[in-house]
Parts: structure tokens; C-alpha cells; sequence
């Protein structure tokens, strides 16, 4: 099962991320960082609480739960639902691609019995895509958690989700 | 004159100790010695390499092989083999498995080869990028020194305007002036943002840079805070990028420390802060109205332009924006002169550029070469050639919203204006060579598939126009499109190009563009013909049925 | 100025013109989708992309600014087909289902399928093929979603944002899947949506739609009037079918052209219209059984009959003149309604006065606005707020609300008032004992215990003197009764008023502080300062304060009493008061009196009259014994609602002209059906001082009548002789004829006429003549002897 975070945690998490990275507007996505970091996705409590420390009409600054959704939904790195153990995020840019990324993320879907975008039911894994990460010398790469994997082939896939519980 | 051809790195962590790591360092040493290589060959440490159980590790460049777990007997054999041979050995090596952040880097960063010129690059790998002193041994802070107590602000910006330097994010617009506008525009307080934001597939120079001499970047930042009289400046780096981010922390806490970045730095009145800032994941961000607004808390979206960041930019005050590799040139100028500088690269792109080097070459990795090599010099030399002797199909340059340049313009020189000319981007300097097993339809599938997801969503033309180029492009691979359908994409990239809001939607579909310029016929023959020649697309290869027809 | 050629015209236009605002002056049109005139360009649907010479690529109208020797071309082959691709685009994501939507205008769909059509594209075969959201996806019972028709130009997200004030609205994800969703992803009031409707009023496609309305089709006429809700007096259009005699109300939109509110309007404004059709309202006269049997009134007064107007007149005047020849004159009482337009409520005026031969008439609101009147007329001699609604809202560096729900009374104020705050950085003090919606955009709060207004007005008078905060000048060349008042400040040091009023003393401070060093600051309040105790005492505090600040005669400053009503201002210019004639001229002065003994052919009665709470008591007392009580309901409207039912109860009897049965017809003998300000024309003043045309729109429902018509119908029944004024008969055929009079005997009015007022629509009395602009300010030499009175405020306990 997937885990939801629970209430007492989100507010205690928040507090700390807005005395950390400051009560102002240009703070959001940091503490947005923050929080996702610690849960693996953002709680749509977690905005109430932000939005109430943010917001300081007196000093020009309005903040409403609806700025706080807009901008946690742009970024890719954050996710409004729960995601699994595990997060697989390969790299689907083109020259990962041309180096055989095709067949690598073939792979992934087949072994995990995932779509790109799903979690499977058991809560273990979260299959991604990323945009480039910045390590194509070696591509294809993908992300485990926050091991890099290069210069994969398809036959290692098997073998490397292998090693996480 | 002693030419470093080969470097040795031998893992040094507490667990690579206890297994013998020092022998293996000083065996190397022996070893090296006995084959008389000692002036050739380097040989030094590198202590994290994570939680690995291969260790020892050794890592040889250029060819960034990694040996692991080496034993003591095995240093012979890497030496004779592969130093004096130059055959890596494949039996030894480490199987392949999750890369540390330290490895991940020093394996992008190849060895330097004869041509290379490097300016940007030269302290990566060199100096150790979390020690400030390392750093100022190796002329660190002395541009800054130079321009505060030496120089007015208008010295700097006229320095810099000389050396011709102009901006390494794509664009190619004059960095001097870019300062100049911001200096004598009214409003305060100003703003310095540097342009972290390194998106572009195949793209990672400023990673290189920041995690191989994050000083240089706090350096340049000042500089340019003095030059446009800026005391807060921010920069945006991409969430991809934890361990730049971690370094350039690291190193403007260094910089307060010893007084070189703060208040009153080198003791004279002029005051700057740095406030590092953790991007989340958004291409869009690479753009520098899109990255103000993020800046700011708000979804990365650009913003109409006219006015710009130098005179709307953070919180509506005057910026300059500048990529990492641009501000990386800052101190070497001042350092040396403009008239130094301006000796390298061509007359009107001034310089060198870091170029990344991708795809079907047998090497693949970065290089610092001065303006104006050509693409064949590039494959051929750096690239040393097309991987398993392959035919050059295409290359891609600047990225996924680069050009398409066929093999038979590989001749055309690496600089702006030539670039501009024959209507190719430089852009980022990632350059994606595929070879004649890349299928056409492929490619512009995966190109505009990262477009449709990093789109911000603002203007109609790059919203829809991406979706929709994407799915014909799908139903072209599939073989179920009509001829008509490449007028719809020629419209809607047109209308792209031409009436988006942003770089974005104006160059999201110029791989497309090229692609039906240079290889319609390719793109045609999935069309009619339900073929893909090369086989990747999911049509079935029908040979014989191509045969009988082309017979 | 700066010149710039358009498609070979030259123009000269203002700096920071856009382009598009530019080609709008010189009669190009360009399309657009995202651009609206009330909000910020954005830029997002690049329909206005245009080439502008020396640009590498065409660039977009709507965000771009004219620069001297502008050459812009507007059309080119390129560009259509750039147009066309775009909304070619925009349809692969868009579905029309087919339902009837709800729209202003008759004759286009929408702003988005008239682009269509123009680029000749056909709709049908070219958008999306079947829905891809759910079709009606919001339960606000207002507001009607139907994604599949939205096209992302944000009008909405920032007609929350901008207009509003509520951040419903946003843009949510990004790219392909790029949607606008409200708040965290909820429903539109789980996102605190007001249901204001701006949303509805700026989307172009029908995305969002009045879901009361949605498939009722277009109307067959739109009538422009001004709503009746309070007193703020914004303008609307009532969307008119005419499919049964008289028509009826489909609907109400919004006016781009509203003097006061353009675009929009509060919830009750747009969608509270149902009350005009209810099945509910009166619609034929009734009288008393016991009246028709001639028998004597039961206690519970008896039965209802329903009856003709004739007969109901009759009783209803057989009733006043019995009670005028067995009592006297100064036992009959008159009501008038802040809910009746300025025509009707002279006419009682005259009704009184002439007919009768009484003073005893004043508004209905007095009842519980009373207090706050008499204040006003004693600090300033006026009866009247000195500044305008959007002076305030434009000017103020700061604003003391004090006793006002604003956003809940008056909404469009209100949300006026919060533009103020979030797009200039207006400092709002707000104090109110309750957390109200204006809290939220409060630079400090106050929360004082009730019934300390004054001593918290004194206390920051005291802390003001202390930091020689105060005007001097204004003091020495406006002002009098300084010297007397200002040692009454004495005693209401921090620590007191802090002690009193249950607030810190560095909240009075910081209070002080904002109010006085940024000005100018203007101060309002609403009824719930009149429900204080001792909205007088209150009334005359703040006055005082202003005139400590000089604040008054400024821009952006002064006093604005909102008045709850749409017509409570009107109400009382018409004469609606014991103790003055229409337009503040007072009953005991012998030159105006004669004036209108001249005008109307009669002798009037020197002496002021009882105001409305004196009459209740008189009532209830026995003294006063007949009472005709116009539009409202009495009891439900006032805070003191058993002293009026005592009263009402009491009255031998009472004439109730309503257009709803209430809690006060329980009480009447005659009961008149009058109508809404859909069913009649005439003039509100609304809260400013604005006097605005209302327009019918419709036949009165049922056999109700106009309250003016009704009105001089009853007069024909009371009437025993002419007189020979120029304006005493009652022979009038419609209420310009009554407008014409009042402007001939009211200095305030004297230049109002309907016909004017259906050209100009931003008359603020005092109009002196027909070419006179009106006053949307009142400066110092308009108040009483050209100088405000300091008053010693002393009480400073919570009164009882």
C-alpha cells in the first residue's frame, strides 16, 4: 500500500521548512522541496498550512491555496499523490534515446508490469520518466531513488531492480 | 614540454583503505615507473565513490574506465594492458551499477586532449571543488581583487564589452552590453541571476563547471554585482543537480568566511550576497523570464516580452541573467585582458566553447575547443570517428530544440555567425551525432514528446501545437497518416516558430522542420509506402514488399 | 503623446499604450481571445500577434507597448493563416456539446465561435469529436463548468484574481495538460468562491456559464437599470424574453459600460433575480374583512379580502382622513423606503405635506440609521458622504473601516476596496468586533469590545496630538471648536482606551500610526456602527478625527457612510425626514416653506415632524393613530423590532405598499401590491450621491402597480381641493414629469432630468443646473457655514 502522510507530521514539516527557507513568497518552491522531499509527494494539507504563514496582506503579499496548487503541479520533481517505495525515472530525452534508451525503458515496463506514470499496487514501485539529467555521456540512464544507473542495457534491467526491497 | 596523456584515479574512502587501496596506489606508482611512463601518466585519489562493494575502484582517463574491486596483482596487468597498450581490459572492470555523484561527474569529464583550449574548464577536475584555498592557489578571487580595488564598475563592464564575449546560454547576445543596459538603468535594487538552470538534453557543461570549480561561479557573480551595482544576487539551479547544488552552497559559505563574498568584501565598501536556489524540475525554467517567475514562487512561466529582465526583471526590478558558462569566462578576462581573451576563437565569436558530445561516436564527453572547428573535426577527432565504423546520418545541434544538420554540411564551421547563417544553433553545445541506423520519424518522435511534456502550456501555438505535431508524428510511425498530414505539421510549425511567446515554441519544432527539409523522403516512405527503412518504427519492415515495389 | 503608424494610418496616442489599445483608437480591429479591457495582458492566446517593423517575429498587440515611429501592419497573408492555425489548435481540444448557453448578446455565440467563423473555419467538423471532461463538473449552484469548451486564456484566473480579489481560479500542471482548476483542485466554493460570477462575465468560449440560465437561450432584449440591492448602485442588464405578455427575466449580465462596476457584479446583483418572478409576491390589493363589513377592527385585525384598486384606495384614504379629523394632523405618520426610487419617494414627501398637512414622514432606514444621520447633519450640516466610492478606492493611502461588513453589505465596494489594498498597497485598518471577510486584507485588525468606538476614535486622536500628527492649518481655516474639544482627549491616554476597548496599546499605536501618516485616509462605516449603541456619539468621533487630519475635501479621504439600501441616500434628499424638504431645505425656515406653499398651493405646517422611532413610540402610545408605511418591511429590517411591532401593533391604522407580504403587513389594514425595480422607471441615489436611471423592464407581475402610480391614484381619493401652485396637481403620467419637479424645487437636483441622465450617468448632487457636472467631491464650502465642528465626545464606557 501507499503510503499517505499523516497530519501532525505535515504541520511539524512545514513549520520547520518555512522557519528554514524563510515565511516569504519567493520561498514556496524551496519549502515545496522541502516537504516533498520528506513525504516523496506533496499533501494537499501540506498548502493550507504554507499558505497561512506565507500570507501577509499588510506587507502586499496574498497567497491563496489556489498559488501554492498552480506552482506544486507545474514542477516535475514534485507529486500531489503518493508515490511508491521505489521511483524509477528515466530519462526519455533524445540522446539517451539514441543510445538505446528505447529498448532500456521497454525493459522496465515489461519487468514491472507498469505504464510510464503508474505505481504498482503493492505500493513497491513508481515508474517515471525525467527529462534529461545531465549525465548523457553515459546514457541511457535512469534514476533509482537517487542512484544513477549508466550505460544501461536492457539485459541489466532484471538485475538492478533486483537489488531494492 | 611534459604532456599529461593519461590520469589514474585510485579510490581512497575508508573502505577502499581497508582493502588495500594505499598498495594499490603505490604499486601503480611502481608500475607506471617500470614501464617508463612516469612523465606521461599521472596518478592520484579520489575519496568518494559511495557505498560500493567493488572497491578499490580505478579510474583511468580520458577513457574513464572503471576498474573494480583491483587487487594488488591486477595493477600489472591494467598497466601493460591498457597504459602502455591502450586496450582497456574488460575483465576487469567494475560491473556496471549505480554511479556515485562523484563518478557520475569525473566520468563526463573526459581526459584533455591535444587541441582542447580551456578557459571555463580549466580548474575542473584540477582543483578540489570543495576547498576555497585549493581555488585561490590556483588564481582564484584575483579578478575580483583586480576589479574592486582596482577598477571602477564602468572599467569592468568596458573590459568585458571588449573581449567580445557573448552569451553561452544560445542566444549569443554580447555580455557587456547586457551589463552596460542594466548599469544605466534606473531602479534598485538590482539584481545578478545566474542561469543555472541547464535543461537541454545532452546538454551538462554547466554542471561540469559547477561541480568542478563552483568558486569561479562565485566569483563571477561578484563581479558582475560590481560591475551593474547589484548586492543580492540568486542562482538557479536545476533540481536535477543536487551535488552542484550542495558545492556552490558549500562555496559561497567558504567565500563569506574568508571575506570574499559578503559585506565589505576585500575590505572595500562594496557588499554581495548569494542565495542559491533549488530549481524543481522545468526546462522552462532554462528560460529567463520563466525562471524569474520561479524565482519568485510562481509557476515557471514566461512572460510577455518587451519589457525585459534588464529592466523587469526580479520582483520587477532591473537583472542581469547569465548562463554559467558565460559568467565562467568573466574572471579569466579580467585576469588576462580582453586582448587575450579576444586571441582565442574567431574574430567575431571570440573565445572558446564547451561543446558535449553525444550519441554514435566512439567517444562520447565534453570539450573545450575555441570558436569556429567544424562538425567533421569534432566527429573525427574528439569524437575519434562513428562507433562500430557506422555512416554519419545527422547531427543534432544545441540540443533538442537545435538544428538538424545533415552529414553533408559537416563542414560548416562551429560559430555563431556561420551557424546563424546557414540557419543552424549553436545553442547549448550539446551535439547529438546519429548514425545511418537512426530512423528519422524516431527521432523527431522522441524530440517532440519532450517538447509536449515541458511545454508550459501559456500560447496556443506551442500548447496544442506540440500535442498535436506529436501525435501525427505517432501516427506517421504507426503508418497511419496521410501526405496531408505533413501541411497540418508544416502550418502548425510555422505558426510555432513564428508566434509563440517564447524560445520554446519557436524552436520546438526546428528538428521537425529539418528533418522534412533534409529527409522527407525518408518521412514519405511511412507514409505511403507504411515502410520504415531503418526498422525502428513500429510498422513492420515489409522488405519484400518494398522490393516489389521498387521494382 | 506618441506617434505610431497603424496599417498606413498615423495616430498619436498616450505613453504606455498597448498596440492594440492603439489600433482600437483608430477603428482597426485585431482579434483576440486572452485580452480583456479589465485585466492584465497576458499574452496567451496570440490571436493579436502582429508585425511590427523591425521585429525579427510578429509580436503580440495585447502586451506590447507603442514606441515613437511605431510601423505596425495588422494584416498579411502570414498572419491569417497564423490565426487560423491557432484556432484551428484551439479546437482539437475543445467540445461544444450542444446545449443552449447562456449569453448577453443574441446574436454571436461567443467571442471564441465568432473568431471561428470569421477565420471560416466550421466548428463542428473541426473541434474534438466528443467530450473529453465532464460536462457540468461544479456544484456552485451559480456557476456552470464545462471544461471541454475552455481554451486556457486565463480570463477567468485573473478576473478572480484581479477583479475579485478570491484567487479561485488557476492554472494547474502545465503543457498538453495544462487545465484551469479552482483552488487546491476542489470545488469552486471549497476554493472560498463568492459566486460573484466575474468569471462567467470575462470568459469567452462558455466554458463557464450562469448555471440557473444555461439553457434558456438569448434573451430577446437586454434592458440596462440599476440594481436594487444596496447602496453601492452598480448597473446591470436585465435579460428579457418576451414570450408572455409583459415579458419576463431570464436572466442578469453584466454592463462593460456601468459607470461603477463595469464588468461586474456581486452575487446577489447577478444571480439574486428570482425574487422579481416569485410566486410569492403580492399581486392584488387586499383590505381587512371587518373594513368591508364596517364593523369594528378586531384585535388580530381580521381576515384578508382580496379587492380592486379603487376600493383599496378608498379605504386606504376613507382611513388616513379619519384619523386627520378626529386627531389632527400630527396623528398620522408617513414611511418612505429606501427601496423606492427618488420620484416615489417625493411624492410621499408631497403626499404628507401637502395632502396631509403633516411633517410626521421620514425614511424607514431611519429607523436604525437614525443615530448615524444626525451625526452626520450635526459634525458637517450634512446629510451626506463628502467623497466618491471609487476616490476612496483609487486615492486613500489608507482607509479606518469601522462598524462595515463591507464585501457582505456592500460586495462591489468591498472587492473595490480590496483591488485598493493587493494592487496599490492601500493600508486598511479594520475594526470590527467579528472576523470579517475584510480582515483578511487588513494591515491591522481591531478587535474592540462593542460600544467602544468613541473611546478608540479618542484614543487615537490622543496618540495623533501626542506625535503632532494633526493638520494645524486645516484645524485654523476649516474647523471650529478646537480649543473646547481637544482637552476632552485628555483622559483617553493608551492605557485607558486600551483598559476600555479590550485592544493593546501597541495596536492603537501602530492604528495611530498608519492612519495618520498615510494620507490621505478616508474612514468607512456601515449599518453596524449604526447598531452600536451610540452611533451618534461614534458618528461624531470619527468627523472629528477627519477634521484633526485635515482630511476632508482631499481626494481619497473623507467620510463615506455606506447606506444599506439602494435608495436610503435618495430616501432622505426627497424630503423623506420630519424636518427638511427635498434637498435639505428645512421645514422651519419661513422662505422655503413659503416656496413651497407657492409651489404646491397650500399652506404647510411650520414645525418639524416626528422622526420614525418617535412615531413608534407615539404609536405605542396612542398619540399617533394612522400610519402609511411605503415598500418595506419594518419589523425585520431594524434592530429594535418589538418596540416597532408595539407600535405597529397599536395603531389604529396602517397602509402597507409592498411588493412582498412580511411580518409589518401582518399588521396593516390596507395592503397596496406594489412592484420591483424591474417593473418601473424612475432615479436611485445610490451611497455617493449618484443618481442613476432605473428602467422597466418588464409588466408589473400580477395586478401590482407602481408605487408612483399608486400613489397619485391615491391622491385623486384624498384630495378635496386644487390649489393654485405651479406643481399642485398630481397629474402625472410618468416619473420624468415627477423629476421635472423635484429638479424645479430642489437646489441639489436642480440639474437632473431623466432625459439627462439617460446620456450621463455620472451625476453626483449637488447638480446646480442642467450644464452643471455635479460634485463627486464635497468640499468644505458644501458642509455648513464652510467649516466642520469639533464636538466633545466625554462618554467613554461601553453604553448599555
Amino acid at each position: 500500500m501507499v503510503q499517505e502522510a499523516k497530519a501532525l507530521d505535515i504541520v511539524e514539516l512545514v513549520e520547520q521548512a518555512v522557519a528554514k527557507h524563510g515565511a516569504r513568497r519567493d520561498a514556496v518552491i524551496p519549502i515545496l522541496n522541502e516537504i516533498n522531499q520528506a513525504f516523496g509527494y506533496i499533501p494537499t494539507a501540506a498548502l493550507p498550512e504554507i499558505r497561512r504563514r506565507i500570507h501577509a496582506p499588510a506587507e502586499g503579499v496574498f497567497l491563496a491555496d489556489s498559488h501554492l496548487y498552480s506552482a506544486a503541479s507545474f514542477y516535475q520533481l514534485f507529486s500531489l499523490k503518493p508515490l511508491g517505495r521505489h521511483v524509477i525515472r528515466f530519462c526519455e530525452s533524445a540522446p539517451c534515446h539514441v543510445m538505446g534508451g528505447r529498448q532500456v525503458i521497454q525493459a522496465l515496463q515489461n519487468e514491472l508490469g507498469l505504464e510510464i506514470g503508474e505505481t504498482s499496487q503493492d505500493g513497491k514501485w513508481s515508474l517515471l520518466t525525467t527529462s534529461c539529467l545531465g549525465v548523457c555521456g553515459v546514457g541511457p540512464v535512469f534514476l533509482v531513488d537517487d542512484d544513477i544507473y549508466g550505460n544501461v542495457t536492457s539485459d541489466q534491467v532484471p538485475e538492478i531492480l533486483a537489488r531494492y526491497k | 614540454m611534459k604532456v599529461i596523456r593519461s590520469m589514474v584515479l585510485v579510490s581512497v574512502d575508508q573502505a577502499s583503505l581497508e582493502r588495500g587501496a594505499e598498495e594499490v596506489f603505490h604499486k601503480f606508482l611502481e608500475e607506471i615507473d617500470e614501464f617508463g611512463l612516469s612523465d606521461k601518466i599521472a596518478v592520484s585519489t579520489i575519496r568518494d565513490v559511495g557505498l560500493r562493494d567493488d572497491i578499490p575502484l580505478v579510474i583511468v582517463y580520458p577513457d574513464a574506465a572503471v576498474y573494480g574491486p583491483v587487487r594488488l596483482e591486477d595493477v600489472h596487468t591494467i598497466v601493460e594492458e591498457h597504459l602502455y597498450k591502450g586496450n582497456i581490459v574488460p575483465h576487469l572492470l567494475a560491473l556496471m551499477r549505480e554511479l556515485a555523484p562523484e563518478i557520475a561527474w569525473t566520468r563526463d569529464r573526459r581526459g584533455t586532449l591535444p587541441i582542447e583550449k580551456r578557459i571555463v574548464l580549466e580548474r575542473a577536475g584540477i582543483v578540489n571543488p570543495e576547498s576555497i584555498e585549493d581555488y585561490i592557489l590556483n588564481d582564484g578571487f584575483q579578478a575580483l581583487g583586480k576589479a574592486l580595488t582596482q577598477m571602477t564598475p564602468a572599467e569592468v563592464i568596458a573590459e568585458i564589452d571588449k573581449s567580445g564575449l557573448q552569451g553561452r546560454g544560445g542566444a549569443g547576445f554580447p555580455t557587456g552590453r547586457k551589463w552596460s543596459f542594466v548599469a544605466s538603468t534606473p531602479g534598485s535594487p538590482k539584481y545578478v541571476i545566474c542561469n543555472a538552470d541547464e535543461s537541454e538534453p545532452g546538454t551538462f557543461k554547466d554542471r561540469l563547471i559547477l561541480e568542478g570549480d563552483p568558486f569561479s561561479i562565485v566569483e563571477a557573480m561578484t563581479i558582475a554585482g560590481y560591475a551593474i551595482g547589484a548586492h543580492e544576487g540568486y542562482i538557479y539551479i536545476r533540481g536535477e543537480y543536487p551535488r552542484a547544488y550542495h558545492l556552490i552552497e558549500n562555496a559561497i559559505h567558504q567565500a563569506e568566511m574568508l571575506g570574499l563574498l559578503g559585506d565589505h568584501i576585500f575590505g572595500t565598501d562594496y557588499s554581495f550576497h548569494i542565495h542559491p536556489h533549488a530549481g524543481a524540475g522545468a526546462y522552462i525554467c532554462g528560460e529567463e523570464t520563466a525562471l524569474i517567475e520561479s524565482l519568485e514562487g510562481k509557476r515557471g512561466m514566461p512572460r510577455p516580452r518587451p519589457p525585459y529582465p534588464t529592466t523587469y526583471g526580479l520582483f520587477g526590478k532591473p537583472t542581469v541573467v547569465n548562463n554559467v558558462e558565460t559568467l565562467a569566462n568573466v574572471p579569466p578576462i579580467l585576469r588576462n585582458g580582453a586582448v587575450w581573451y579576444r586571441e582565442v576563437g574567431s574574430p567575431k565569436s571570440t573565445g572558446t566553447k564547451v561543446y558535449t558530445i553525444l550519441g554514435n561516436v566512439n567517444f562520447t564527453g565534453l570539450i573545450e575547443v575555441p570558436m569556429g572547428i567544424t562538425l567533421r573535426e569534432v566527429i573525427d577527432i574528439y569524437g575519434k570517428g562513428m562507433r562500430n565504423g557506422k555512416k554519419l546520418k545527422l547531427v543534432q545541434t544545441g540540443g533538442s530544440s537545435g538544428t538538424i544538420v545533415p552529414a553533408k554540411l559537416q563542414d560548416t564551421p562551429l560559430d555563431f555567425d556561420s551557424f546563424r547563417n546557414a540557419g543552424v544553433s549553436l545553442g547549448s553545445g550539446a551535439l547529438l551525432v546519429c548514425d545511418e541506423d537512426t530512423c528519422v520519424v524516431d527521432l523527431a518522435k522522441v524530440i517532440l514528446r519532450f517538447f509536449r511534456n515541458e511545454c508550459c502550456g501559456k500560447c496556443t501555438p506551442c500548447r496544442i501545437g506540440t500535442l498535436r505535431l506529436y501525435e501525427i508524428i505517432n501516427q506517421i510511425s504507426e503508418g497511419k497518416a496521410v501526405l496531408s498530414d505533413l501541411e497540418v505539421m508544416q502550418n502548425i510549425s510555422e505558426a510555432m516558430s513564428e508566434v509563440s511567446n517564447c524560445g520554446l515554441g519557436q524552436t520546438a519544432s526546428t528538428a521537425l522542420r529539418d528533418i522534412l527539409k533534409y529527409f522527407r523522403e525518408e518521412v514519405e516512405m511511412h507514409i505511403i509506402d507504411k515502410v520504415c527503412p531503418v526498422g525502428v518504427c513500429p510498422i513492420a519492415k515489409h522488405e519484400s514488399e518494398l522490393m516489389q515495389k521498387a521494382g | 503623446m506618441i506617434s505610431l503608424t497603424i496599417n498606413g494610418q498615423t495616430l498619436d496616442v498616450p505613453e504606455n499604450t498597448t498596440v492594440l489599445k492603439a489600433a482600437e483608437q483608430a477603428g482597426i480591429v485585431i482579434p483576440t481571445l486572452c485580452n480583456h479591457k479589465d485585466l492584465t495582458p497576458y499574452g496567451g492566446c496570440r490571436l493579436c500577434s502582429v508585425d511590427i517593423q523591425g521585429l525579427r517575429l510578429p509580436a503580440t498587440a495585447c502586451t506590447m507597448l507603442v514606441a515613437p515611429g511605431m510601423i505596425v501592419r495588422t494584416e498579411s497573408p502570414a498572419l491569417t493563416r497564423y490565426r487560423r492555425t491557432i484556432l484551428e489548435l484551439l479546437l482539437v481540444r475543445f467540445y461544444d456539446a450542444g446545449y443552449t448557453h447562456s449569453n448577453g448578446s443574441p446574436t454571436i455565440d461567443s467571442q471564441f465561435a465568432y473568431w471561428v467563423n470569421y477565420y471560416g473555419i466550421d466548428m463542428k467538423s473541426t473541434m474534438a469529436q466528443k467530450p473529453f471532461r465532464l460536462i457540468d463538473s461544479d456544484p456552485n449552484p451559480f456557476i456552470w463548468v464545462d471544461k471541454n469548451k475552455c481554451i486556457m486564456c486565463t480570463r477567468c484566473v485573473r478576473a478572480c484574481a484581479e477583479v475579485q480579489c478570491r484567487f479561485v481560479w488557476t492554472q494547474a500542471y502545465r503543457g498538453y495538460d495544462l487545465r484551469i482548476v479552482a483552488g487546491a483542485d476542489t470545488t469552486m466554493l471549497q476554493a472560498r468562491c463568492e459566486s460573484c460570477g466575474a468569471c462567467v462575465a470575462h470568459c469567452p468560449t462558455g466554458a463557464l456559464d450562469n448555471k440557473m440560465s444555461v439553457k434558456l437561450g438569448p434573451p430577446d432584449r437586454l434592458v440596462t437599470t440599476t440594481c436594487s440591492y444596496c447602496g453601492v448602485g452598480c448597473q446591470l442588464d436585465l435579460n428579457i424574453k418576451d414570450d408572455v405578455p409583459g415579458g419576463r427575466v431570464l436572466r442578469v449580465t453584466s454592463n462593460a459600460k456601468a459607470p461603477i462596476n463595469g464588468d461586474h457584479l456581486c452575487v446577489k446583483g447577478r444571480y439574486g433575480y428570482d425574487f422579481i418572478q416569485s410566486p410569492n409576491r403580492l399581486k392584488q390589493p387586499c383590505v381587512r374583512k371587518y373594513l368591508l363589513d364596517g364593523t369594528a377592527r378586531p384585535h388580530n385585525r381580521g381576515s384578508w379580502v382580496e379587492v380592486d384598486w379603487d376600493t383599496a384606495l378608498d379605504f386606504a384614504a376613507r382611513g388616513l382622513r379619519n384619523a386627520r379629523d378626529q386627531y389632527g394632523v400630527h396623528s398620522i405618520g408617513l414611511l418612505t423606503s429606501g427601496r423606492c426610487l427618488n420620484e416615489e419617494n417625493y411624492l410621499m414627501n408631497k403626499l404628507a405635506r401637502q395632502l396631509l398637512g403633516t411633517n410626521n414622514i421620514d425614511c424607514c432606514e431611519r429607523v436604525s440609521h437614525a443615530s448615524v444621520v444626525d451625526g452626520l447633519e450635526s459634525g458637517l450640516g450634512l446629510n451626506a458622504p463628502s467623497n466618491s466610492l471609487d476616490d476612496v478606492a483609487n486615492e486613500a493611502k489608507s482607509i479606518l473601516m469601522i462598524g462595515t461588513n463591507t464585501s457582505e453589505q456592500h460586495p462591489i465596494f468591498g472587492v473595490k476596496l480590496r483591488r485598493a489594498v493587493l494592487w496599490r498597497g492601500c493600508k486598511l485598518v479594520v475594526a470590527h468586533p467579528d472576523f470579517i471577510n475584510m480582515s483578511e486584507y487588513a494591515a491591522l485588525r481591531l478587535v474592540h469590545r462593542p460600544g467602544t468606538e468613541a473611546a478608540l476614535v479618542n484614543g487615537l486622536m490622543h496618540i495623533i496630538l501626542k506625535n503632532g500628527w494633526e493638520d494645524r492649518t486645516f484645524i485654523e481655516k476649516y474647523t471650529t471648536g478646537f480649543q473646547d474639544f481637544e482637552s476632552c482627549l485628555d483622559k483617553f491616554t493608551p492605557e485607558y482606551v486600551a483598559q476600555q476597548s479590550g485592544l493593546d496599546e501597541t495596536s492603537l499605536q501602530h492604528a495611530a500610526e498608519i492612519l495618520a501618516t498615510n494620507r490621505p485616509m478616508a474612514i468607512v462605516w456601515g449599518i453596524d456602527l449604526a447598531n452600536y449603541p451610540a452611533a451618534r456619539r461614534n458618528v461624531l468621533s470619527l468627523i472629528n478625527l477627519q477634521l484633526l487630519l485635515g482630511n476632508f475635501g482631499v481626494p481619497g479621504g473623507g467620510v463615506i457612510p455606506l447606506r444599506t439600501q439602494n435608495n436610503t441616500q435618495g430616501a432622505c434628499d426627497m424630503g423623506g425626514h420630519p424636518s427638511y424638504y427635498p434637498g435639505y431645505q428645512p421645514v422651519d425656515s419661513d422662505a422655503t416653506r413659503k416656496k413651497f406653499e407657492a409651489a404646491w398651493g397650500k399652506g404647510l405646517p411650520t414645525r418639524p415632524g416626528l422622526t420614525a422611532t418617535q412615531m413608534m413610540s407615539a404609536a405605542a402610545e396612542g398619540r399617533l393613530r394612522a400610519l402609511f408605511i411605503l415598500g418595506e418591511d419594518l419589523v425585520a429590517g431594524a434592530s429594535n423590532g418589538s418596540h416597532i411591532q408595539r407600535g405597529l401593533h397599536n395603531c389604529d391604522f396602517v397602509v402597507h405598499m409592498a411588493a412582498f407580504d412580511s411580518e409589518t403587513s401582518r399588521h396593516a389594514d390596507v395592503l397596496l401590491p406594489g412592484v420591483t425595480f424591474a417593473e418601473k422607471t424612475g432615479t436611485f441615489t445610490n451611497t455617493e450621491r449618484r443618481i442613476q436611471m432605473v428602467h422597466q423592464a418588464i409588466a408589473p407581475q400580477g395586478n401590482a402597480r407602481p408605487d408612483w402610480l399608486a400613489l397619485t391614484e391615491l391622491s385623486r381619493h384624498l384630495r378635496r381641493n386644487n390649489g393654485d401652485g405651479d406643481y399642485s396637481d398630481w397629474d402625472y403620467h410618468d416619473t420624468s414629469q415627477i423629476m421635472t419637479e423635484i429638479a424645479a424645487l430642489t437646489p441639489i437636483y436642480a440639474g437632473i432630468s431623466h432625459e439627462r441622465l439617460e446620456q450621463i450617468t455620472c451625476l453626483q448632487w449637488p447638480v446646480k443646473n442642467l450644464s452643471h457636472p455635479g460634485t463627486p467631491m464635497l468640499s468644505m464650502e458644501h458642509f455648513a457655514g464652510g467649516r466642520g465642528r469639533f464636538t466633545r465626545i466625554e462618554a467613554a464606557e461601553a453604553d448599555s
